[in-house]
């Protein structure tokens, strides 16, 4: 097992290293550069720049040279912990990242938790009691939080906050806490804010891996050794969790990494219209003035968010299932 | 007989296990390994073994469904001989006329959502044979003649039972006119009542249109009723092959043998003597040494039979064995493993419940 | 003197609820089994074997309801008798008498083992389930256990995953799980159905050697009337969803009784006589479905025999017609043979 544990952190990095060229090449891709922008915006500003200021700011950047000699120098500093500077903030990239990074992992986290215990025990319960009331209502939920596109349903939860108790659901804290230093108030604060971006972002996840529970235990309910292990007198509760329930948790557990890859890139749009601090409305703000240090750090982050998913469930199948920790499977 | 079909050293190797770094596959199961043997026009030859030992693969690799590794398959189509195994997809297209192939589960091998009629018509369709009237009028003759009821052509497979299913099976294959057909446990789904019927058939339409079969099967009393000669086969390599009655009643390889006293006799007072084998069939990714039966033979030495290879050679006239001492052992047949035979329902009672019928039916 | 059953089984009927519609699958089946004998349930795919069963020990699944009838089983301790068709099947009664004083061995011997676990931990699970077992202790049993049933190396083989069992061992090993708690009554649905004919001759030798040592009264599922000759004392032969025949397996065997038991054995191909091998005898048609079940006795439209007026209306019930054999069909009257 630890061998295999091994081998997968070095396929991550090799992929996390094939990632960052096509990071690379994507950032580079929209015609123009940071140059051109801001030339853009200062123009639209009524100043003239001249070409020559320009391509001295250009060769102050490194644009002038090849692009691969670009990354090199990008990825020597990455080695060395330095992200690169931001040009529209004036700031480093690690700065400008900051707490963000860390608000962003609080929210992924908190809203794949939550995808992952609502999906599973209310798959439980659908898939035991098929076709109850309870069953039938989780099923018309589940379509609709498909069907409902996450910044809808944002916007309806602000319009609905704000009207009926009058608070703000927008952001993670209240105004008071904004900017005061950590205290166990301002953890609290953060969790009674925390729920809205959940709920909104984890809401179409949680009803696909819903989908997905319920179905996949339905199949195995009725499957032989179910059967067979209840020949044996062993008592319903125990039985289900421990014969059919664990077997149909393989196919949510395999899905984590793309989950969470989908909570990442729908954390963007929703981050914006919840104003919420974290790295979404900062992503889109750099693609746009095509900051690209800070644009490539974030794609590379937003990378490893998805390959460390997909890492901890290939793990979380090998403790689920012992034919992928014995590489025993299909022996006849 | 003229001889329809010739095999010579056909192999089949599947790569098994986990890859390795290069993507290599670490060993090679060996599903048919080094078959050699001879299929007689007009016969039906039948195949058995215990699951795994290849027959399936066999069948296959012998119609080039899937690609032999190595090895001849000369099939005489009456003017000259062709290799089968060489052939490339278009003239084997053309091949598959003469050899067509029925499987196991009647529901999967149709198409559920085409009507009998263009089921059966199909390959006809496909390969341009026939059309309008003449096709209609072929696909009807087919279909009566496998047993089914013209006024059924339109309907759909599901609306069917399994025996029919295996009907309209049948009928498919046989729409081109081949004259060998090789049949992978066509009746081993099938329920007695039922499965009889199908060996019936089978029967009848080998003499009506001059067919060759190759019987793959695991139910040995099914074989021995439907075959002419049989043919063993374990752990990939055929083991012996003779008339059917030779080697039911005077088999000449141990694992025959064996075969034969774990048959079920028909007499309930009969009791089955102690198994002739003790084990499972070991696994075909690495056989034994010297005969691959040597582990569980209890005839087998320690000197031939673990090193040294038994080939399949002739013992009798038209009796193939794959034992280093075919000659000198005397091994049990069928026959002394179940001592009586059951008698076929007894005519008294038969003819008793006649007239009780009557004389019911007369107060009625 | 009054004979003691094990379990007595009367007019048990089980039907398919499907939406609003019952649709019949067993009909008023009556057997009864003595301790320490084998009964054999035969017929054709579909005709109730499996689902009769899975009653027997109310594991049939959620749309099949058992309508009507008593399964009364002697198997607790103090003589009492339990009417299992009476329990909840999801309470602790049901779960004391499975595995423990009743256990049962499937078809299926590839899925009916939970791949994720090994074939110890499932055993020992039922163990400690009945007895108050240490964990070592119930290893220890498991271990026996399985060196019991033939398992080569039962020491390694405890710790095995199913995978890497073949189909034989896992057979084995369900016949070690199910012998696990000593119990009463075994109950083998088609148990070599999906074996070798070597491998089916092992099992077969195993089961017999269980009923020799523990006296274990075991119902014998399966289609083949040559296995069933091999291991069964009494033969019930059923026919969508009732018994048409019942007798020791001699008289069934020998003398079958019922048109559909004369056919059924005349449709097997045999070894004997290979040189004059003649035509089958097939049954004609095709067991009707569930949906279209015939009016009256259920096998008039394939028997020779069939009286209109008689057959298709009214139902035969199980007649004897002598100690040891009972028939379904009106060409026979109450004791005359
Ligand atoms: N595509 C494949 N890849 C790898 N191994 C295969 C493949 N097909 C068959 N085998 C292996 O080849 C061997 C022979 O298989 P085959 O299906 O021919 O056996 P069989 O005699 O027909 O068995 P059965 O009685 O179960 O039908 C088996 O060990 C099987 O697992
Ligand atoms: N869960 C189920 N729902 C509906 N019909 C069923 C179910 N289980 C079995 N049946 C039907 O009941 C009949 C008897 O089935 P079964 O007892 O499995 O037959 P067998 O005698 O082959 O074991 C069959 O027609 C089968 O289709
Ligand atoms: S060659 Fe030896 S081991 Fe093989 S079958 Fe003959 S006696 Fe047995
Ligand atoms: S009751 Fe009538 S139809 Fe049924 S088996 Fe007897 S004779 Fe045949
Ligand atoms: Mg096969
Ligand atoms: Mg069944």
């Amino acid at each position: 097992m630890l061998e295999l544990i091994v081998r997968r952190l070095g396929t991550t990095l090799v992929t996390l290293f094939l990632l960052s060229i096509v990071a690379f090449i994507l950032i580079q891709l929209p015609p123009g550069d940071f140059v051109d922008s801001y030339a853009g915006k200062k123009t639209q500003g009524g100043v003239v720049v001249t070409q020559d200021e320009l391509d001295a700011m250009r060769s102050r950047l490194g644009l002038d040279r090849p692009v691969y000699q670009q990354y090199a120098i990008w990825m020597g500093d990455l080695f060395k912990g330095d992200m690169g500077f931001s040009w529209e903030y004036h700031r480093p990239v690690k700065d400008v990242i900051g707490e963000r990074l860390s608000m962003t992992l609080v929210l992924a986290f908190a809203t794949l938790i939550f995808t992952y215990l609502i999906a599973i025990i209310i798959g439980i319960y659908s898939a035991v009691r098929q076709y109850s009331i309870g069953d039938n209502v989780a099923t018309i939920i589940g379509y609709l939080g498909l069907a409902t596109p996450g910044f809808l349903f944002a916007l309806i939860l602000m319009f609905l906050g704000q009207k009926w108790f009058g608070v703000s659901v927008g952001g993670l804290f209240s105004l008071e806490f904004q900017d005061a230093p950590w205290s166990f108030a301002k953890l609290m604060n953060l969790f009674s804010h925390l729920w809205v971006p959940v709920v909104v972002l984890g809401m179409a996840g949680t009803a696909f891996q819903l989908r997905t529970m319920r179905a996949t235990l339905l199949d195995e309910l009725n499957k032989m050794y179910v059967t067979s292990a209840r020949s044996g007198g062993i008592p319903e509760f125990k039985l289900l969790m421990r014969y059919p329930v664990r077997m149909a948790l393989n196919p949510i557990a395999s899905t984590l990494g793309w989950e969470l890859s989908k909570i990442v890139s729908g954390a963007p749009i929703i981050g914006i219209v919840l104003s919420l601090p974290t790295l979404g409305p900062l992503y889109i703000n750099s693609l746009l003035s095509q900051d690209m240090y800070l644009a490539g750090a974030l794609i590379l982050i937003f990378c490893f968010l998805v390959i460390f998913g997909t890492f901890i469930s290939d793990i979380l199948l090998m403790i689920l299932d012992p034919r992928l920790r014995t590489g025993k499977a299909g022996v006849k | 007989m003229s001889t329809l079909v010739e095999i010579k050293n056909l192999e089949k190797h599947f790569p098994v296990g986990k890859t390795g770094i290069f993507g290599k596959h670490k060993s090679l199961l060996k599903a048919v390994n080094n078959v050699s043997f001879t299929i007689k026009k007009g016969e039906n030859l039948g195949l058995v073994g215990e699951s795994g030992s290849g027959k399936t693969t066999l069948g296959r690799t012998l119609i080039h469904l899937i690609e032999p590794t190595r090895g001849e398959v000369l099939f005489n189509t009456g003017e000259n001989k062709i290799d089968i195994a060489k052939l490339r997809r278009g003239e084997l297209r053309y091949q598959w006329r003469n050899m067509q192939m029925i499987f196991q589960d009647p529901y999967a091998s149709l198409n559920q959502r085409m009507t009998v009629r263009d089921i059966i018509g199909e390959p006809l369709v496909a390969n341009k044979l026939a059309s309008g009237d003449e096709l209609n009028e072929k696909i009807k003759n087919m279909a009566v003649l496998c047993g089914l009821k013209t006024s059924q052509l339109s309907r759909y497979p599901h609306a069917f039972s399994g025996g029919q299913r295996q009907r309209i099976a049948i009928a498919r294959a046989l729409i081109m006119h081949p004259q060998f057909i090789v049949c992978d446990e066509a009746v081993s789904a099938l329920d007695v009542s039922i499965q009889a019927q199908i060996l019936n058939l089978l029967k009848d339409l080998r003499h009506e249109l001059d067919l060759t079969y190759l019987f793959v099967a695991h139910d040995l009393s099914a074989v021995a009723y439907a075959c002419d000669r049989v043919a063993v086969m374990y752990l990939g390599r055929i083991v012996e092959m003779a008339v059917t009655e030779e080697l039911y009643y005077k088999p000449k390889h141990p694992y025959t043998e064996a075969l034969m006293s774990a048959i079920p006799p028909d007499d309930p007072e009969v009791t089955m003597q102690k198994l002739f084998v003790q084990g499972e069939q070991p696994s075909p990714v690495n056989p034994p040494t010297g005969c691959p039966f040597h582990p569980r033979c209890k005839f087998a030495d320690n000197s031939r039979c673990v090193k040294e290879l038994p080939e399949l050679r002739e013992v009798s006239p038209e009796h193939f064995a794959a034992c280093h001492y075919a000659e000198s052992l005397s091994l049990k047949g069928a026959l002394q493993f179940q001592v009586k035979q059951r008698k076929t329902t007894n005519n008294k009672q038969v003819e008793y419940l006649n007239t009780k019928r009557k004389e019911i039916m007369a107060k009625l | 003197m009054e004979k003691t059953y094990l379990m007595q089984v009367k007019n048990l009927q089980i039907s398919w609820h499907l939406d609003k519609a019952l649709i019949p699958i067993v009909c008023g089946l009556n057997f009864s089994l003595e301790p320490g004998k084998v009964l054999a349930l035969v017929g054709e795919s579909g005709c109730g074997k499996s689902v009769t069963s899975l009653s027997l020990l109310r594991l049939l699944a959620k749309e099949l309801k058992i309508v009507e009838g008593e399964i009364l089983f002697n198997g607790a301790d103090g003589d009492k008798t339990v009417d299992i068709a009476k329990l909840n099947p999801r309470g602790r009664e049901i779960q004391e008498i499975r595995g423990g004083m009743a256990s049962m061995i499937f078809q299926e011997p590839m899925s009916s083992f939970s791949p994720l676990y090994t074939i110890g931990h499932q055993i020992m699970e039922v163990i400690q389930q009945h007895k108050k077992n240490t964990k070592e202790e119930a290893r220890a049993t498991t271990i026996k256990l399985l060196q019991k049933v033939g398992l080569a190396d039962p020491e390694k083989a405890v710790d095995r995953f199913p995978g890497e069992f073949s189909g034989g061992m896992r057979q084995r090993a369900m016949i070690a799980k199910a012998l696990s708690c000593d119990p009463q009554l075994l109950i083998a649905d088609e148990p070599t159905t999906a074996l070798d004919v070597t491998i089916q001759a092992q099992i077969l030798d195993l089961m017999n050697e269980v009923k020799a040592e523990f006296g274990t009264s075991i119902i014998f599922i399966s289609h083949d009337l040559g296995v069933v000759g091999q291991i069964a004392d009494d033969v019930a032969i059923m026919y969508m969803g009732s018994i048409v025949e019942k007798g020791t397996v001699k008289e069934i065997f020998k003398y079958p009784k019922h048109p559909y038991t004369m056919k059924l054995l005349d449709a097997i191909p045999r070894l004997g006589n290979l040189e004059d091998r003649k035509r089958l005898e097939p049954i004609r048609g095709s067991v009707p479905t569930l949906f279209s079940r015939p009016k009256g006795c259920a096998f008039h439209d394939r028997c020779d025999y069939f009286m209109k007026g008689l057959c298709d209306e009214s139902f035969p019930g199980l007649r004897k017609i002598s100690e040891d054999q009972q028939v379904a069909c009106h060409l026979y009257k109450e004791g005359e043979e």
